[in-house]
Order: C-alpha cells, then structure tokens, then sequence
C-alpha cells in the first residue's frame, strides 16, 4: 500500500459522520500538508477518527505519540510504520 | 462585581458564609419556582421520595446543597493549600487508586457528577496531580473567561468542549494528568441512551470514547461533604474498558456502568445532589 492510498483511506474515514460534527473544510481538500488541529475535528470527533483508524489499519496507536502528531502526513507515516512492525 | 463577591466571601469567617449561603438558597428558592419545580419533579421521577410533600422538602435541602457548594468552592480557592487540603478532604479510594494518583505520567480519566462538592474535588486532586477539567462555557465570554480564571488553580484548569483544542484532552492525558468529565447532564449530540433511576436518558460518549482511544485508566469520584469545609472523596474503579470489538456496544457498556455508579451515590446521598437540571429530556 502506498502513502497516498494510505492517504485516501485517511481522508475517507474522515468522511465518515463523525459525531455529527461540521468540519471546517471539505474532506476533498485535506492534503497530507494540512495540520489535524485545522481539520475542525470537535474533541469528541477525532476519538471517534483515532478509534477508526485503529480499526481499519489494525494497529495501535500511543497516546503520546498521537498527540506529538502535527499534520495529516505524520499521521500517514505513522499509521506506515505500525502496520511495517 | 462578581469578583468582588467572590473576595469578600473568601475571606469572610466561614461560619458566616454559610449562614449567607443558607439564606440564599432559601430565597432563591422562593424566587426561582420553575428551578424548585424541577427539582421535585426529578426527585418524584427518581422516586427517591415517596410524595409531593417529601420530594419538595428534599428539593430545598438540594438547593441549600448547592449554594454551600459554591460558597465552600470560593472559600477553598484560598484556603485550600498544597499543606492543609487533607485536613479538608479525606481520600477514600483503593489502593491501586492511590498509586495510580501518586504516579508521576501516569494520566487518569476521572468521570463525575453534580454531587457534593465537584469544584473541592477538583482542587483538592490537583493537589496530587495536576488536573483539567472539561466543562460547558457560560454564553457570555466576559462571564466565562472570569469564571474561569477565578476556577482555576496552580495545577487546576478548565478546558472548553467546545473550544478548537481537539487533541486537549488527550495532551493532558499524554502529560500525565487527571481529565475530569461530568457524565450526569442531559446530552444533546454525541450522545448514548442509558437508563438513570430506570428511566431512559442521554449521556455523552465522551468518557467512554476517551477511554477506550486512549486506554487511560477510568474512574468514577465525588466528594460528598461530611461537614462544614469536610469531604471525602469516593471512588470506584478502575473500571475494566475492554473493547470487544463492537464500539457502540461498548460505549453503551461502558456509560451505563457510569451512570449506575452515579445513581448509586445519588441514592446514598440525595440531599447533595443538583435535582434542579432536567435529565429525563428526550
């Protein structure tokens, strides 16, 4: 799997109705450049993404290094090296 | 003006606060019918008292409950310190609790609900831990920031749900901290349908969600006051938040267990609970 399929996975869980949350831009215009703070995931909602990804990458993900997360790409490189292990 | 108030009482001879708190919620009693009505209505829904007469009388003492509630808080934010808060608040939890409170790193969801002394609670935890407290901002953000800042403590801060810190929690959990959620007030998005006194209810997912994402230990606390500026703080847990898989089911799980640890200190001392919020709304 390549980073921008694991980039379109990405964006089409963040698709999905998140806790019924409005996110401040279109899914379609996330890049792996665009800051998760900016994505207008609500507090709640990015539990719901972060259980998402879990789910469907089958890994697990650390609370401390989730939150040294910065942009959609450090995501994409993290969620790359868990499933490598 | 608020400010003001809120020196004055913190200074003033406890005794005469509470006898001003006491007089207050008398009147406000008096004054706020709809508020008063409420609260009977939910003490008869819970079916905590028998009849009208009982539910009413049981009401008033709740509202007296609260305004020494809020008068006791302002009184603590100055003279509940890092040397003397024990001799306020007595810890009435296991011992893997305590080890967990007094492990530097180590975060800790703690769920609770409007009972006792939420505020005392709080401080008095950050004594041990640093906490952050998730709550609901007032309309009016002057309001708000002042309450805010006057909540507030060397170790103690409150964090919006509805401010943009989407990952604030979570820091704080990363940090080591103590997250607090109230779980006892009706939720109108993200929310789980429980039952609460056998009747059904809404309560928010967030406590189950952050437990199961993040995997940090979950508690339920209060701190039921035993005298004046005397409490102490009960616990339960932690809580097994196993995921089986199915998320809903979990949440569900999860939140009810909550709730039913909520409802049983309610039942134990349902003359410190806030009966006045409408928790049965569909």
């Amino acid at each position: 799997m390549s980073r921008d399929d694991t980039l379109d996975i990405l964006k089409g869980l963040l698709g999905r109705p998140q806790s019924d949350v409005q996110l401040k831009m279109e899914v379609a215009s996330v890049t792996g450049e665009t800051r998760i703070d900016e994505i207008g995931l609500d507090s709640l909602a990015i539990l719901d993404f972060i259980y998402d990804v879990e789910d469907r990458f089958q890994i697990q993900i650390e609370i401390a290094d989730l939150v040294a997360l910065d942009r959609v790409n450090d995501l994409v490189a993290y969620v790359e090296a868990r499933r490598a292990v | 003006m608020a400010l003001g108030v809120s020196r004055a009482v913190a200074g003033a001879p406890l005794a005469i606060v509470l006898w001003a708190a006491r007089l207050i919620a008398g009147v406000t009693y008096l004054l706020w019918r709809r508020r008063g009505r409420i609260a009977t209505e939910n003490i008869l829904l819970a079916g905590v008292r028998a009849d009208a007469a009982q539910a009413r009388a049981l009401a008033r003492t709740s509202f007296v409950a609260f305004a020494t509630m809020v008068a006791e808080s302002i009184v603590a934010r100055r003279r509940l310190t890092l040397d003397n808060w024990d001799e306020h608040v007595q810890l009435s939890v296991s011992k893997q609790l305590e080890v967990l409170l007094r492990q530097p790193g180590q975060g800790l969801i703690v769920a609770s609900a409007h009972l006792g002394n939420w505020e005392v609670a709080a401080r008095a935890i950050s004594m041990i831990k640093p906490v952050v407290v998730a709550y609901r901002p007032f309309n009016n953000p002057y309001l708000d920031q002042a309450a805010r800042e006057a909540r507030q403590g060397a170790h103690l801060r409150f964090l919006s749900r509805l401010e943009a810190h989407p990952m604030g929690f979570m820091r704080a959990l990363a940090a080591g901290d103590v997250v607090a959620l109230m779980i006892d007030q009706h939720a109108t998005r993200g929310r789980v349908a429980v039952r609460f006194f056998d009747r059904p209810a809404w309560a928010t997912k967030s406590v189950a969600m952050l437990s199961l994402t993040t995997r940090m230990p979950l508690v339920v606390a209060f701190a039921v006051r035993t005298g004046p500026m005397q409490y102490e703080i009960h616990a339960t847990g932690p809580m097994e938040c196993p995921r089986t898989g199915d998320r809903e089911k979990d949440v569900l799980t999860i939140t009810q267990a909550i709730t039913d640890e909520v409802e049983k200190a309610v039942r134990h001392h349902p003359e410190q609970y806030l009966w006045g919020h409408r928790r049965w709304r569909r």
